[in-house]
């Protein structure tokens, strides 16, 4: 073995090593973002009664649904920029309010939720879409 | 003079309603890079609530801690799970009150407690309001010690984590429907 094929080596070593240093930071960095649109809802149900649950056992309500996949059904109560509040108890976060949602709508949206706004009396819900 | 009655009734009820301003599409960013450092610790959320009374001052503000989002999913489950416990403590608060105004735009001190993490602080810092065409917004930032609030940065996180974040607040306020 000459000197020049192992320095070939080595350096196609080196770039190995460098390479799959970033490629696993970018993919820790930057993958496995969730896809609650495709998820199966883990809770199918009213918005009403959810946040009667919230409201009478706050605690036991977050351990329950927090950072879940929940689908709710209800009627549009009204539409606040990205924000689709249903039953006037829900607020959904769209990144886009789809065309077809409406004031007085009957519909069920699936997202994931965030937690209760007792400001508002709203329970907060993000990454929603509508669930046919 | 039955009818009458109503009206006022009607009319002062909605006096008392235009006072109180509204969002849930308020703005807060967070940034808490090392200068020093490749990576950017940065978050926004622009689902936070805010009501604000323009007759008396007195605001609050809450912000879900799930709502903030960083560019990697892996920084932002982090957060949640080992620096807020955000599947514990969902929500950031803030109530307090923006002293002398009195309807009209500037810069004032805004004073109250902050809740952070389950942990409340009393803050003080100052905020553009800007009051036009019946809408209101409020503008700032701010700094947080993560000490302060019970948030622990581990010796390995230091190169990356600051001890002091960064909030900039921006909230447009539309009269409460």
């Amino acid at each position: 073995m000459n000197t020049t094929k192992v320095l070939k080596i080595l350096t196609i070593l080196a770039f190995l090593v460098v390479a799959g240093y970033f490629g696993g930071r970018y993919y820790a960095y930057n993958m496995g973002k969730r896809d609650v649109q495709n998820e199966e809802a883990a809770f199918v149900l009213k918005a009403k009664d959810i946040v009667k649950e919230f409201q009478t056992n706050a605690d036991a309500a977050n351990k329950k649904y927090l950072e879940k996949a929940v689908e709710f059904t209800g009627k549009v109560s009204s539409i606040d920029g990205q924000n689709v509040i249903i039953d006037e108890v829900v607020t959904c976060n769209f990144t886009k309010v789809p065309a077809e949602v409406k004031v007085g709508t009957e519909l069920k949206i699936k997202g994931r939720v965030m937690g209760f706004d007792d400001m508002f009396g709203e329970l907060k819900v993000d990454q929603s879409s509508l669930s046919k | 003079m039955k009818k009458i009655g109503i009206v006022v009734l009607l009319l002062t009820s909605m006096v008392g309603f235009s006072q109180k301003m509204m969002t849930r599409s308020g703005e807060i960013k967070f940034d808490a890079t090392v200068g020093s450092s490749v990576d950017e610790v940065k978050a926004t959320s622009n689902t936070v609530s805010c009501i604000f009374d323009k007759a008396t001052g007195d605001i609050a503000v809450q912000a879900m801690v799930k709502s903030f989002k960083f560019k990697s999913p892996l920084m932002e489950e982090h957060f949640n799970e080992n620096y807020m416990e955000s599947d514990k403590l969902p929500k950031t608060t803030f109530k307090g009150k923006v002293v002398g105004f009195e309807g009209k735009s500037g810069s004032f001190d805004v004073e109250g407690d902050l809740t952070i993490h389950g942990v409340t602080q009393k803050v003080k810092t100052k905020m553009t309001v800007t009051v036009a065409a019946g809408k209101v917004s409020i503008a700032g930032n701010f700094t947080v010690k993560l000490k302060d609030y019970n948030i622990d940065v581990p010796a390995l996180a230091k190169k990356t984590l600051a001890e002091t974040a960064k909030l900039s607040v921006n909230l447009d306020l539309a009269p409460k429907p």
